[in-house]
């Protein structure tokens, strides 16, 4: 038996033995500590799911947003229609460095809104399961993003809607104290009927600078309550009079925007009237996958809103007295477990995309190990999180035994926006291999495509840093240091910049600048394929005196290409910048089936492990055995016992497709 | 009682403000260094009619005291940010006319005040034209979002948008702008690009504005880099195909070449374009009127294929380092409509240089270009400066003056040829700033100054690069908003005439 029914009952037994108690105080106070429970179970799971089950997707939130303490960033914040709302967005984002706190603000502005959506629109606490939806609505508006925060052109995206509903429910509710105020009570009573009317049209025009759609939605609300009160209290005269105002309203919805758009340059006409929602594109395109995940994503905002209309419209009309029968019951359940369901279905739950980003983080930390091992989570593996998982066993010195030990492939990436990796690890991967241009080229081409974020400015500072361009490395070091949360990184990376000769000295920097100085300028594009250009670049690019750790970038990048022709000058190179003991497992398998595919090539002088020879010569007879068999079914018999060998790569895992 | 208190009240705000406001120090030790300011500012030539030069005092310590005088004028600042009012600027200025402003800078540490050696800003009686233009872009590669055309106030800060892409632009379709014009420094006759989406050129002819497409199946491109004869009514473009292609390792990091360039002369009267130079092995680019109408100069590349590639586009991208240009110029006959023979104003290519952006000083005696290793996009170029051409003496220098070991480029002259306005990397490297630098008769350049802003550190935030500087005598009078009704509309398509000889 739940929880409130136990209080129920409770409460009716006391009632009986209670001769002074009325009744229906005490159901309400059941209710009130029903509603305060499910507000608590909601804001402790969804802080809990966010601070502890996605504390590397808040991180990485924070790190593709930017807050900067200067009147510039203030006056390119203001230069839209609801620019308040990004400046606070961003401010607040700043907040999910620490998960655990970002997250608390966020819940708690969640939990605001539940409150307030009880009070102005009177939801009895009986049902107020009712009230929790807006709170759900904006969670999901969220937690469906997903790839799209690469994406998303929308300053302080997290906050905007959040802040935007904070705004349309003060406002509403300030309204309703102008429309509802008892006659002769103090401030308001006198100005009833007069003031509400006129407050709507002011709050739309001078807060549609401020909020955007938020204070046109803001306005609607005013105009629905305004007509539905009319039709319940008043007579003719009164609903006539209300219905001009909702006139006066939505003609005021669709001028205002186009008369303040005169004093804005950076928004088009087209898009004035939604200023404040994200730039998800409006217009449907002749790719039905795009299309279906455009309707997915607008869904929540499009509910978000009709709901606001419809408390408007019925807020105050909840009956708050009865008996909890059946239908009531029924319908909190129902409305309680569509929430539930809803806010499961938009929260996006791709596990490669969860590591990725930790890998992000712990590729930032110098982490490698983990960077690695996080790897190993992933079933069909993004080519991200393989490359991210090379260039961490590349840096740890275990390519050669462990880089076909991981699950490898090329899972499709489930989004409904085009994903390069340009966007979402290309950088880091451009880093790692020393190539520094490259990797400041995407900072600033997506800079100028979604504005600059900590990510952007903490590569730039490391490459430019690395590259010897000082003068711009102090740029975003300056800019970095006016922020809240990366002043401390900008500072240890200036004390660089005032001593240079330490930069050669950093164990940070070894291996990003043994790979760097191993290249010779050229003149080439990429294409926006960041594994196909590296790959391509680290197989056939032969420096005359490449550092051992560009050797065995070759090697793997030979490895990966499947390149049986450029597979021999990479391992004589491997052999001349290495001093061996023993030729790494995977070299050993790799000359192993190359020398096998290419008898003329003499390998007699090269030891290899009796173990890997047997091995081989066992994968030879499985090879025989399962002869006639399709690909797929062969892969399936041969993943138990070689699924860890570069033989099985090379046969099995096949149609990569990077993107 | 109540007007009693009311005084007592101001009275005692006002000596409390009073006595608030920054004093020189009446003790101090003196230095034999400059103070440490940004933007550096020091011993900077003015020009009389310039807003307020604000500066960070960039030297450490714990308080600061700026004094600038100028004859019986002075004005005390205190604080890190020298930020003085226009008002009281323009009260310096006018005594310092024809002399020079001086600046001392005051810093305490620990309790001792010094100062530092005094520097000065000299002012010219030369006035400098009221307005400049600008296309504010970020220091992109191929990406491009919010592209803006704005015009400034030199007098003061007042900063206006031109034009904004983003007015017309969708999510989904981008709109570049680009090569905005203007004819004898007045904006009755002024143009700017706009490409891709809605793409077209905005032209304002005589005061009436237009959208016209300049390309043609006769002509490599719609017209590119425009120059208007100051003179005739006619406008000079080039017409290109143009390329970025990326450095991996070079701190130049892009080059922006022109793979086939030619110059067509655009008639807006009868609304026709001609070829006016298209050999199939030079790469002709930026055309430039000199002031009596009569000559068009412009850069000039003689590429021979080697056959060292496929084709001749991946030959030009192999060999980007053996395009050099050179200026020339050929007369023109306004009558006949008809150009004479080329003739060679600077060869830089023998020098082994490339030379580009002619421009000419509007009393017709000095050629200013940017001179650079190779190529024709210098602002991407380290090594590119400015160099300036005595068309009387035919004496050529490199204008060190002004120059930096950075990028400069993209130069303007003044409509009275004693400033000139450029583009220089040399702030950060990568994001192109604007310098302003006197030349006198001689042809002697100043020391150059960034263009001053309200805030000091403005630069250190603002993420765009400033493009394509322009002087002009007064202000755009269309609106962003005039424009891009009419960038939605079509345009107005030309007629090619046959080629002029």
């Amino acid at each position: 038996m739940e929880t409130y029914e136990l209080l129920f009952m409770t409460m009716k037994n006391k009632k009986k033995n209670d001769t002074d108690t009325v009744s229906q105080p005490l159901v309400a106070i059941d209710y009130a500590k029903r509603s305060k429970l499910m507000v608590a179970v909601f804001a402790i799971v969804v802080w809990g799911l966010l601070a502890f089950y996605e504390p590397a997707l808040l991180k990485r939130i924070e790190e593709l947003s930017l807050f900067v303490f200067d009147e510039t960033f203030w006056n390119s914040s203001m230069n839209v229609p609801a620019g308040l709302l990004g400046y606070i967005g961003c401010f607040l984002m700043q907040f999910f460095y620490y998960p655990v706190l970002g997250a608390a603000i966020y819940v708690a502005l969640l939990v605001l809104v539940y409150f307030l959506v009880k009070k102005i629109f009177t939801i009895p606490d009986r049902w107020s399961s009712l009230a929790m939806i807006p709170s759900v609505l904006l969670l999901a508006t969220n937690t469906q993003l997903g790839y799209w925060i690469f994406y998303i052109k929308h300053p302080g995206y997290y906050y905007v809607t959040l802040l935007g509903v904070i705004v349309i429910l003060l406002s509403v509710w300030l309204y309703r104290l102008f429309e509802f105020s008892k006659e002769g009570s103090w401030l308001f009573g006198v100005a009833r009927r007069r003031l509400h009317y006129l407050f709507a049209p002011l709050f739309l025009f001078f807060g549609f600078p401020l909020f955007g759609v938020y204070a046109s939605a803001a306005s609607l609300c005013m105009a629905v309550i305004s007509v539905a009160a009319s039709f319940k209290r008043e007579g003719k005269v009164g609903i006539v009079i209300s219905s001009l105002f909702a006139t006066v309203v939505l003609f005021m919805v669709v001028a205002v925007p186009l008369v303040w758009h005169e004093s804005y340059q950076m928004i088009s006409q087209d898009y004035v009237h939604a200023a404040g929602l994200p730039a998800y594109h409006w217009v449907l395109t002749d790719d039905d996958h795009f299309n279906r995940g455009l309707m997915r994503e607008w869904l929540p905002f499009i509910l978000l809103f009709a709901t606001l209309f419809l408390f408007s419209l019925f807020g105050g009309s909840v009956p708050s007295e009865g008996e909890a029968d059946l239908r009531y019951k029924t319908t909190n359940y129902v409305i309680l477990m569509l929430m539930i369901l809803f806010a499961c279905l938009y929260w996006y739950n791709d596990n490669n995309f969860r590591i990725e980003n930790k890998q992000n983080f712990a590729m930032w930390e110098g982490d490698w190990r983990n960077a690695a091992d996080y790897a190993r989570d992933a079933d069909v593996p993004t080519r991200q999180i393989v490359m991210n998982k090379n260039i961490a066993l590349l840096y740890l010195g275990r390519a050669g035994e462990e880089m076909f030990t991981y699950p490898d492939g090329s899972s499709d990436i489930d989004s409904p926006v085009k994903v390069h990796l340009t966007q979402t690890g290309g950088k880091m991967s451009y880093y790692n291999y020393g190539n520094f241009n490259y990797c400041y080229r995407w900072c600033v081409e997506d800079a100028v495509e979604y504005g600059w974020k900590v990510e952007y400015l903490k590569h730039s500072v490391r490459c430019m840093l690395l590259s010897g361009e000082y003068k711009l490395a102090r740029r975003y070091i300056n800019i970095l240091k006016h922020t809240l949360f990366h002043s401390a990184w900008a500072e240890r990376y200036e004390e660089f910049l005032d001593n240079p000769a330490r930069i050669s000295k950093e164990p940070e920097f070894k291996i990003p600048l043994q790979m760097y100085s191993s290249y010779t300028d050229i003149l080439d594009v990429d294409d926006s394929f960041v594994e196909v250009y590296l790959m391509k670049k680290l197989s056939k690019f032969t420096p005359e005196l490449p550092a051992p750790i560009y050797a065995e970038a070759q090697l793997m990048a030979v490895l990966t290409r499947k390149d049986a022709k450029m597979f021999w000058p990479a391992l004589s190179r491997y052999f001349s910048t290495h001093k061996l003991k023993r030729l790494p497992l995977h070299y050993q398998e790799a000359l192993l089936l190359f020398s096998n595919l290419n008898s003329s090539v003499d390998v007699s002088n090269i030891p290899i492990d009796k173990a890997v020879r047997m091995r081989f010569n066992a994968f030879m007879q499985r090879s025989k055995q399962y002869a006639g068999m399709s690909e797929e079914e062969m892969a399936q018999y041969f993943t138990e016992d070689f699924g860890n060998t570069y033989w099985y790569f090379y046969f099995f895992v096949r149609k990569i497709k990077s993107n | 009682m109540k007007t009693r208190i009311l005084k007592l009240f101001s009275l005692t705000l006002s000596a409390v403000l009073l006595s608030c406001g920054p004093a020189v120090p009446e003790k101090f030790g003196e230095l034999r260094t400059l103070p440490s300011i940004y933007p550096d500012y020091k011993d900077v030539t003015i020009p009389c009619n310039i807003a307020p030069l604000t500066f960070d005092i960039t030297t450490e310590a714990d308080d600061y005291v700026t004094r600038l005088s100028a004859g019986d004028a002075a004005l005390v600042v205190g604080g890190r940010s020298v930020k003085p009012s226009i008002d009281e600027w323009r009260g310096l200025l006018e005594k310092a006319t024809g002399a020079s402003v001086s600046v001392e800078v005051f810093t305490a540490k620990d309790g001792k005040w010094l100062l530092h050696k005094p520097f000065v800003f000299n002012v010219s009686p030369d006035t400098i034209d009221s307005y400049i233009s600008y296309r504010l872009i970020p220091p992109s590669y191929v990406c491009y979002e919010s592209l803006t055309i704005s015009q400034r106030n030199l007098t003061n800060y007042d900063e206006d948008v031109i034009y904004n892409n983003m007015l017309v632009q969708t999510e989904n379709q981008g709109q570049c702008i680009n090569c905005h014009a203007y004819k004898n420094y007045r904006t009755d006759n002024m143009q700017f690009h706009m490409r891709q989406f809605k793409g077209g050129t905005m032209f304002v002819h005589n005061g009436e504005a237009r959208k016209v497409d300049l390309s043609t199946d006769s002509t490599l491109s719609a017209g590119v880099y425009p120059s208007f004869n100051p003179v005739y009514d006619v406008v000079a473009y080039s017409v290109n195909t143009t390329g970025q292609i990326f450095h991996t390792k070079n701190a130049n990091k892009v080059e922006v070449q022109d793979l086939e360039s030619d110059v067509i002369i655009y008639d807006p009267v009868a609304n026709t374009v001609t070829n006016v130079a298209n050999s199939k092995n030079d790469l002709e680019v930026f055309p430039w009127w000199s002031p009596d109408g009569l000559w068009l100069y412009y850069g000039t590349a003689h590429f021979e294929v080697k056959d060292t590639a496929n084709d001749l586009m991946t030959e030009e991208i192999m060999r980007y380092r053996d395009i050099k240009y050179d200026i020339v110029r050929r007369k023109w006959d306004p009558v006949a409509k008809t150009f004479g023979a080329t003739d060679t104003v600077f060869a830089a290519s023998e020098l082994g240089k490339s030379a580009t952006f002619p421009r000419i000083s509007p009393d017709g005696r000095y050629l200013l270009f940017a001179l650079g290793e190779y190529g024709c996009f210098h602002v991407w170029h380290k090594d590119a400066d400015l160099y300036i051409y005595d068309l009387n003496t035919k004496d050529c220098r490199p204008l060190s003056e002004a120059n930096s070991s950075y990028a400069e480029s993209y130069h303007s002259w003044s409509s009275n040829s004693r400033w000139i306005l450029f583009a220089s990397r040399r702030d950060d490297t990568n994001y192109t700033r604007l310098y302003i630098a006197h030349v006198d008769a001689a042809g002697k350049a100043s020391k150059a100054f960034l263009l001053p802003q309200q805030s000091p550190h403005f630069y250190n935030f603002f993420d765009r690069s400033y493009n394509v500087p322009e002087f002009m005598v007064e202000p755009v009078r269309f609106t962003p908003h005039e424009f891009a009704e009419l960038a939605r509309g079509d345009a107005q398509k030309v007629k090619y005439e046959s080629d002029s000889k």
